[in-house]
């Protein structure tokens, strides 16, 4: 809801989809429609593999297609099947986007956000997730490359502790009492406007995994 | 409200390129920006001159960066003029470009001296300052993260900065003071427009986006993440580089 009012704030038509929880969509539209043009998409087949028909749809919709934003991250005790499909969709729909994209603009953006936890060897997430943000990863920096010269960039927000109900009640009490060297935990304003700079504000950064984690991996460990 | 409204600013090689942008950005947002440079007065009065007819403040600041006595009596002229520093942008650089068996022990360490002894006396007064009034935020310029030939001392220089920026991060995390690191890739600048037409062709070629990168995106990246907006984020390297770096990334980078 958080990126949806900042890219509204900035004059942008926002198009929403949730498959898992529509009536949350079609709140934040009734929430936040009365301020800009805001729609309710989560009807669209986006993860049942028709992708390319979908975002075309949506395309046509608005009359163009600028940005793909990524946010749904599957659930942490997602076990491999799910997220063979989650994976597979996304990239899908990475694909698809920046083909309808590249139609529009020169100047494009597909953000794919995933949790940083999966990127610890020592994680009280399902080791299939570590095998999926590698894949998200990759295909990030390689459609990256592959469609920069189309004017599409590609990048990646890892987050690390997100202080919102759905993590909070996720997250194992050793995750809980993890404390971030800057003491702060990410909000989802802070998720919102690390977004909208990455798809208003930074038309020279593509194939890049941002990583937000208020200092956590800063020390190195590889990252 | 801008973004960085009542924040105190200090950029060191402010005088042009890629500081010049900075300073600009950063008073465009609200920033009172003070501009260092070393021997260019005439470009760093130029750029004052610039931010000052936007409608910005700051003003400009002889010091050699390598020279810790110089740093610190900058510092503390700006400190006595606000009794703060907000922001720290460590760009002053320097390339002495040779291959290898050419290059002089003086070509290594003068880039040395610039590139990463400068940022550590810089960083020391800032965080001085920085600590004692409840935090801040210092960014590292560094450069691309692809090695070139003929730039040992560079790479080493700028390789340097990125570690230099992930310890101290995690060791002034508690002050409230974040550190992030920047690489560039290829920017459309004074130092870069020395380049032979074919090497400018050939850097275009191995770009994702085909095209060399404008000062003010440089500044947008450092404004953003010098601003509250990303109080989420230190201790990271962020490359803007037009995808060159995706390109290898799979391989250690």
């Amino acid at each position: 809801m958080a990126v949806a009012r900042e890219f509204n704030r900035r004059g942008m038509v926002v198009a929403l989809h949730d498959a898992q929880r529509p009536t949350v969509a079609a709140e934040i539209v009734r929430a936040l429609g009365s301020e800009g043009q805001m729609l309710d998409l989560s009807d669209m087949p986006l993860d049942q593999g028709d992708s390319e028909g979908g975002l075309a749809a949506i395309a046509e919709r608005c009359g163009r297609l600028d940005a793909l934003v990524n946010l749904y991250a599957p659930h942490t005790a997602a076990g491999p099947a799910d997220l063979q499909s989650y994976v597979f969709n996304l990239y899908r729909r990475n694909v698809a986007a920046a083909n309808i994209i590249a139609l529009h603009t020169n100047n494009g953006m597909i953000v794919n956000q995933f949790f940083l936890a999966s990127a610890f060897a020592d994680t009280d997430l399902a080791d299939c997730m570590a095998v999926a943000r590698g894949a998200v990863a990759s295909f990030t920096r390689i459609l990256a490359v592959q469609y920069g010269r189309l004017g599409v960039r590609v990048n990646g927000l890892l987050l690390g502790l997100l202080d919102a109900p759905e993590i909070t009640a996720l997250a194992s009490e050793r995750v809980l009492a993890a404390t971030t060297p800057l003491r702060r935990w990410a909000e989802s304003v802070d998720v919102a406007m690390s977004i909208a700079f990455l798809v208003l504000d930074s038309n020279y950064i593509t194939g890049q995994l941002l990583i937000m984690d208020g200092g956590l991996t800063g020390g190195g460990n590889g990252f | 409200m801008a973004a960085l409204d009542q924040r105190i600013a200090l950029v060191t090689g402010g005088s042009r390129g890629l500081g010049r942008a900075v300073a600009l950005e950063l008073a465009r947002r609200g920033a009172w920006v003070a501009i260092n440079y070393r021997r260019r007065e005439r470009e760093a009065r130029e750029t004052l001159a610039q931010l000052r007819a936007e409608g910005g403040q700051g003003a400009a600041y002889r010091a050699d960066v390598t020279d810790p006595d110089q740093v610190r009596r900058m510092f503390e002229t700006v400190f006595d003029r606000h009794r703060r520093l907000d922001i720290l942008v460590n760009n002053a650089g320097i390339i002495r470009d040779a291959y290898f068996l050419l290059m002089s022990a003086r070509d290594w360490r003068d880039v040395l001296e610039v590139d990463l002894n400068g940022p550590f006396h810089c960083s020391k007064e800032a965080v001085r300052i920085m600590a004692g009034r409840g935090g801040g935020v210092i960014v590292n310029i560094g450069s691309g993260l692809v090695a070139q030939p003929g730039q040992v001392n560079h790479s080493a220089a700028k390789a340097g900065m990125a570690g230099f920026s992930r310890a101290l991060a995690r060791e002034v995390a508690p002050r409230g003071i974040r550190v992030m690191h920047v690489a560039p890739g290829f920017f459309k600048t004074e130092m870069s427009e020395t380049l032979s037409r074919d090497s400018i062709e050939a850097s275009y070629q191995l770009t994702p986006l085909e095209r060399w990168g404008l000062p003010e995106e440089l500044a947008a990246l450092v404004a953003f993440l010098a601003s509250d907006d990303a109080r989420c984020f230190s201790g990271q390297s962020i490359a803007i580089d037009g995808g060159r770096s995706a390109v290898e990334a799979e391989f250690g980078l």
